[in-house]
């Protein structure tokens, strides 16, 4: 395998995984965050 | 403008409903159709182009996507003919008419993706079964394979009657699964499928790097997708099958995506859940789906094997190829059902949100229940799937997945980028993306979807359209090998004319729907 395409497969891969992690994480974290909290059935009705 | 506060499905939780929109994305284009195209246009030069269109291209239209979906939710709209009519205040009667391509040509990719999904699954279970394996070198393997497959697919004389069987187990499974709803049916799926793929994905990437060297190594495998071929960067050519790649691969202008976001509420987030969406597909396309069936098959067929395989196709690589590589690993029947079985999940995920959209729109304008609407739904996918079954040596399917599965999804994310940044406004499109959003989306994207993506997209759209549309409207030999054989003409034409068909069909339901609803007003 090439240097330049071992590195643009490492950089490429590890950006991907990185955005991939962050977003999931944020996601899960306010899954549990909302799960803490009281629901109302009024919170899901449009306002306008 | 009235409020629609009838809906009463919804996600159950976010995490569920980020992996049912990456199960949506992420199906068999990440596994064959990525790997086949990155040999296809360069190896790592396709990656350049492939990466500049999911920032220009792909992000934002999932990003719109989502919020489109999700604005017409808001008006008890769960399909596109009420979203744009919606979007356009009511004031463009033609947006409704454009929408009804965004409830048929899911339909339609629904009806032929699940004939093909139910061959992974006979697969997996033939793997288990060893039922075609063979003996010889790799090459008169993947022969054996080929033959096996092409049997399997002919139905004649009574023969063929297994490929009727496995499809209508998928089609009853899927119905099954579409009949329990959005929370109990689709969300389920997805919260064990995907996880469930993800996991046969690395451990079959983790088999395939640690396989001894035969005509190749493995590193030679990724060396192939990732070593630049500097010359086609230059190509046109190379950068419309990124560009056409990151639509397939995000499954955006399907429709798929808008009736999953039509379940938000109001305030729920778009743009941190959408990115989530495109970046979780990333990761199984680019990491993953590069790093199978590829390099699995430069270590048995050789770096010049492996590129004639390319060049056969998706399926070529995905069943012909690596059924033959399997055979040579030990425990060859766990790790060929392992890859079958990844693919079923794969396709499955994607299929029940290709038939979203068509139940949405029998519930909210035939008031059909959701059981009642799935139902017949599966029971028309299976009617007219059998013309694909019966016909598919006569190149049916390959006709309907160019409309609807690849001309058709271009056109379609052209009109909705239009509605969206132009007729809508990027002003109120880019407040409404950030209603309850989690995620501020950098300043620079809204004259990215002002500017840069209808242009990208009128681009794609005149390239392919001179170089692909107009030559297999006139089924011209040289764009299709179906169009070879004048017999097979007739069989094409229906093909055809059953798309146009279904067009008109939903055009008129829509027409009755709205002029009942006008009706409804003025008494």
């Amino acid at each position: 395998m090439t240097t330049f395409a071992l590195v643009f497969m490492i950089i490429s891969m590890t950006l991907v995984t990185i955005l991939t992690g962050y977003c999931l994480a944020r996601v899960l974290k306010s899954d549990v965050e909302t799960d803490d909290e009281p629901t109302s059935p009024l919170s899901s009705l449009p306002h306008d | 403008m009235s409020i629609d506060t009838h809906t009463q499905e919804r996600w159950g939780t976010r995490i569920g409903l980020v992996l049912a929109m990456a199960g949506n994305a992420v199906g068999l284009g990440n596994f064959l159709r990525f790997p086949v195209q990155a040999a296809q246009n360069g190896g790592g030069t396709f990656m350049i182009p492939y990466f500049i269109s999911f920032i220009l291209l792909g992000i934002p239209l999932m990003w719109v996507e989502w919020g489109v979906g999700r604005f017409g939710g808001q008006y008890g709209h769960h399909t596109l003919p009420g979203t744009l009519d919606e979007l356009t205040d009511r004031k463009k009667a033609w947006a409704k008419y454009i929408g009804v391509m965004g409830v048929v040509m899911p339909l339609v990719v629904f009806i032929y993706y699940t004939y093909i999904v139910s061959w992974m699954l006979g697969f997996s279970l033939f793997s288990l079964t060893g039922g075609y394996f063979g003996q010889g070198t790799p090459e008169e393997k993947a022969e054996g394979v080929r033959k096996f497959l092409v049997e399997y697919q002919t139905v004649q004389d009574g023969s063929g009657l297994i490929t009727v069987l496995f499809f209508a187990i998928t089609i009853v499974f899927l119905g099954w699964i579409l009949a329990r709803g959005i929370s109990g049916g689709i969300e389920k799926l997805a919260l064990y499928g995907v996880p469930l793929l993800l996991v046969l994905a690395a451990v079959l990437v983790f088999r395939i790097l640690t396989m001894a060297p035969q005509a190749a190594s493995p590193s030679d495998g990724l060396n192939f997708i990732w070593n630049p071929d500097w010359a086609s960067l230059g190509n046109a050519r190379v950068w419309v099958a990124a560009a056409g790649q990151m639509f397939f691969t995000l499954s955006v202008g399907m429709g798929s995506i808008q009736t999953y976001s039509s379940y938000l509420r109001r305030k729920d987030d778009v743009t941190l859940t959408g990115l989530s969406t495109a970046a979780t597909n990333e990761f199984a396309e680019v990491v993953l789906g590069g790093t199978l069936a590829i390099p699995a098959a430069v270590v048995f067929f050789g770096v010049a094997g492996a590129t004639a395989i390319a060049q056969g196709g998706s399926f070529d690589l995905g069943i012909v190829a690596m059924g033959a590589v399997f055979q040579g690993l030990p425990g060859a029947e766990i790790w060929a059902f392992l890859w079958f079985f990844l693919l079923f999940i794969a396709g499955a995920t994607s299929c029940v949100a290709l038939a979203s959209p068509a139940i949405s729109f029998l519930q909210d304008e035939l008031k059909l229940s959701r059981k009642k609407a799935s139902w017949s739904i599966a029971g028309l996918a299976a009617l007219i799937g059998l013309f694909h079954v019966v016909y598919l040596q006569r190149g049916v399917l390959d006709e309907w997945d160019y409309w609807a599965g690849t001309f058709g999804l271009v056109v379609f994310a052209a009109f909705e980028i239009v509605l969206f940044s132009w007729v809508f406004g990027i002003d109120r499109g880019w407040e409404e993306l950030h209603r309850g959003a989690d995620l501020r989306i950098p300043g620079f994207y809204k004259p990215i979807m002002k500017w840069v993506t209808p242009i990208f997209l009128f681009v794609l759209l005149g390239w392919w359209g001179f170089t692909e549309a107009l030559p297999t409207l006139l089924m011209e030999p040289g764009v299709g090998d179906r169009y070879a054989d004048p017999a097979n003409r007739p069989y094409l034409w229906i093909a055809r004319g059953t798309i146009v068909l279904m067009l008109a069909a939903v055009a008129l339901m829509v027409r009755r729907a709205w002029k009942r609803r006008a009706d409804a007003t003025v008494e």
